[in-house]
């Protein structure tokens, strides 16, 4: 599409855009803190962020956040692409209209997901939902909040718009927004309804409208953020990789679906039965042509008898040479916390009495060579 | 007789170990080493450069050293190789867009002869997380039933609440190249 800033060619062509970028005055202080002239980037949300910043952002994961250096990564054209759409006064005002100014916890809003999602759109060159209404043309002129002039009018349009009642400051910022009401005739986008009837004398200021989305979206802020939308971004290119594992993947090792996981619940103690557990292989007592079979029968057997071992949380799933051979040598577990304890006492002892230590190793050796 | 004896010695005396842990950037590995050290969990920010502590476990003591997975520094990992008797790889399993670039970077690091003995130990990291990769997938994902000749082990972790990473540091604590 025309209205989004073109594809570098390849990742040399990418960085350039990128610190271009990086010099453009609306990005030289990071976005959650005032620090100047950030470094790094969130790809996922377009914005600059200082290192300390970013460690913060690393934390949450990259399905939340996923970082780059501008001075130590290699750039995708696609990510470069997302950051000049992006950008930190575009996403602060959206964050802002949104009344998500604390910086620690805005990005587990559903204003986050949602600037995350128009940044997939317009990336995408998508048009959604508003393509319909004809009149869409005017109402972009106007919108400041978008980046570029002729950014496309996508669903998120519309969650900006009515998402700013929430906000106490929406008068203000209806009036900096005044030409979006075109919207009007979009119904349904997403999972929001919109009410149309009432929007007809609202033309102009936008905000009567949308009273009734209002509460919508309140119920759906008061609770967590759902899972589908936290995780939506990943799951757009990769839905077929995690429909198979709620089938599959998972329920092979009693971990639950996907779908009703909870980011931030902690599992609960069954749930979380063989998440952390282990595959191994010691290929040096496999000949190669049997390696691989050797492999797979290893982990299923293993998993039963490391799990008796270890209790049901973390059985390390060992290979055959692995848990065999521990138990052989060294007994089991329990054994071999015993004979740690005893190293232990043994180095202490050795550490008090080395010269004598010496001469017993001594006495002992001779006493074995005799033998 | 003699192999009673140095096995003996083996059993009680305190080993050294030499822990090359890498792995791509935000993947966990600074993480990873304040946990085993101070059993802290701390906010970290990347690593530009490398951190070492020496980290004692059972009989065996580490010296971790942990290095800065950006692009940039991936470059560096080669100046670690000497003397590495093991390697943590440290995976995001979270992360399921870059397990292919994981795994170039880890067919990388195991071509390299500097470290044709050592032992690899992978730790999947962030297992807390919904769309993880599990353990499996990703030892399928990596292709580690081709490292012929290698030790290697997939173990699944949390390093936030610690889960798995001593169960790592068991399996690593076991078959440490005899040579350390």
């Amino acid at each position: 599409m025309s209205d989004i800033p073109p594809l570098p060619e390849n990742a040399a062509e990418a960085k350039v855009v990128v610190n271009a970028l990086r010099s453009k005055l609306e990005n030289k202080i990071c976005f959650d803190c005032p620090a100047k002239n950030p470094s790094w980037c969130s790809v996922t949300y377009g914005i600059f962020l200082c290192m300390d910043c970013c460690g913060r952002h690393r934390g949450m994961g990259v399905h939340v956040s996923f970082m780059r250096s501008t001075e130590l990564d290699e750039w995708k054209p696609e990510e470069a692409r997302r950051m000049a759409v992006g950008g930190n006064s575009a996403a602060r005002d959206f964050f802002k209209q949104h009344g998500c100014t604390d910086a620690k916890n805005r990005y587990n809003t559903i204003a986050a997901q949602m600037y995350k999602k128009r940044l997939d759109k317009i990336c995408a060159g998508e048009r959604v939902g508003i393509d319909r209404v004809p009149s869409s043309m005017e109402e972009r002129q106007g919108s400041d909040w978008h980046q570029s002039p002729n950014a496309t009018p996508t669903a998120e349009t519309v969650h900006t718009f009515t998402t700013t009642v929430n906000s106490p400051a929406s008068p203000s910022s209806t009036d900096a927004t005044p030409t979006v009401v075109a919207i009007s005739s979009t119904t349904v986008i997403g999972k929001k309804p919109l009410t149309v009837g009432s929007k007809g004398p609202a033309k102009k200021k936008g905000l009567g409208g949308i009273a009734k989305v209002e509460g919508t979206l309140e119920e759906a802020s008061g609770t967590a953020v759902p899972i589908s939308l936290l995780n939506d971004e990943d799951s757009k290119p990769k839905a077929p990789a995690q429909q198979p594992q709620n089938g599959s993947g998972y329920t092979a090792y009693g971990a639950k679906p996907a779908g009703s996981a909870t980011n931030t619940s902690a599992p609960s103690y069954n749930e979380s039965r063989g998440r952390f557990y282990g595959i191994g292989s010691d290929s040096n007592q496999q000949s190669t042509p049997s390696a691989a079979p050797a492999y797979s029968s290893s982990t299923s057997s293993g998993f039963g008898s490391s799990n008796a071992r270890n209790g049901p949380d973390y059985g390390g799933v060992g290979s055959a040479p692995y848990n065999p051979r521990q138990e052989a040598d060294n007994g089991p577990s329990g054994l071999q916390e015993a004979m740690w304890q005893v190293s232990d006492a043994w180095s202490s002892l050795r550490e008090k009495a080395t010269k004598s230590q010496e001469s017993i190793g001594g006495k002992i050796k001779d006493f074995l060579d005799d033998l | 007789m003699g192999n009673v004896l140095s096995w003996f010695d083996n059993m009680f005396q305190k080993k050294n170990a030499t822990i090359l842990m890498v792995g791509l950037d935000a993947a966990g590995k600074t993480t990873i080493l304040m946990k085993l050290k101070l059993n802290e969990t701390k906010e970290t920010v990347p690593t530009i450069g490398f951190n070492v502590e020496s980290v004692e476990y059972k009989n065996v003591k580490f010296h971790v050293w942990d290095v800065g997975g950006q692009e940039k520094l991936r470059q560096l990992w080669k100046h670690y190789y000497e003397g590495a008797n093991a390697i943590i790889f440290v995976i995001d399993s979270n992360d399921r867009d870059r397990i292919n670039i994981a795994k170039n970077e880890l067919d990388r690091l195991l071509s390299d002869p500097m470290l044709a003995g050592a032992t690899l130990l992978v730790l999947c990291n962030k297992q807390d997380l919904p769309h993880r990769l599990t353990p499996h997938q990703i030892a399928d994902s990596l292709q580690l039933q081709n490292a012929t000749g290698r030790k290697w082990y997939v173990q699944g972790c949390c390093a936030h609440s610690g889960e798995g990473l001593f169960e790592g540091l068991d399996w690593l604590c076991a078959h440490l190249p005899n040579s350390s």
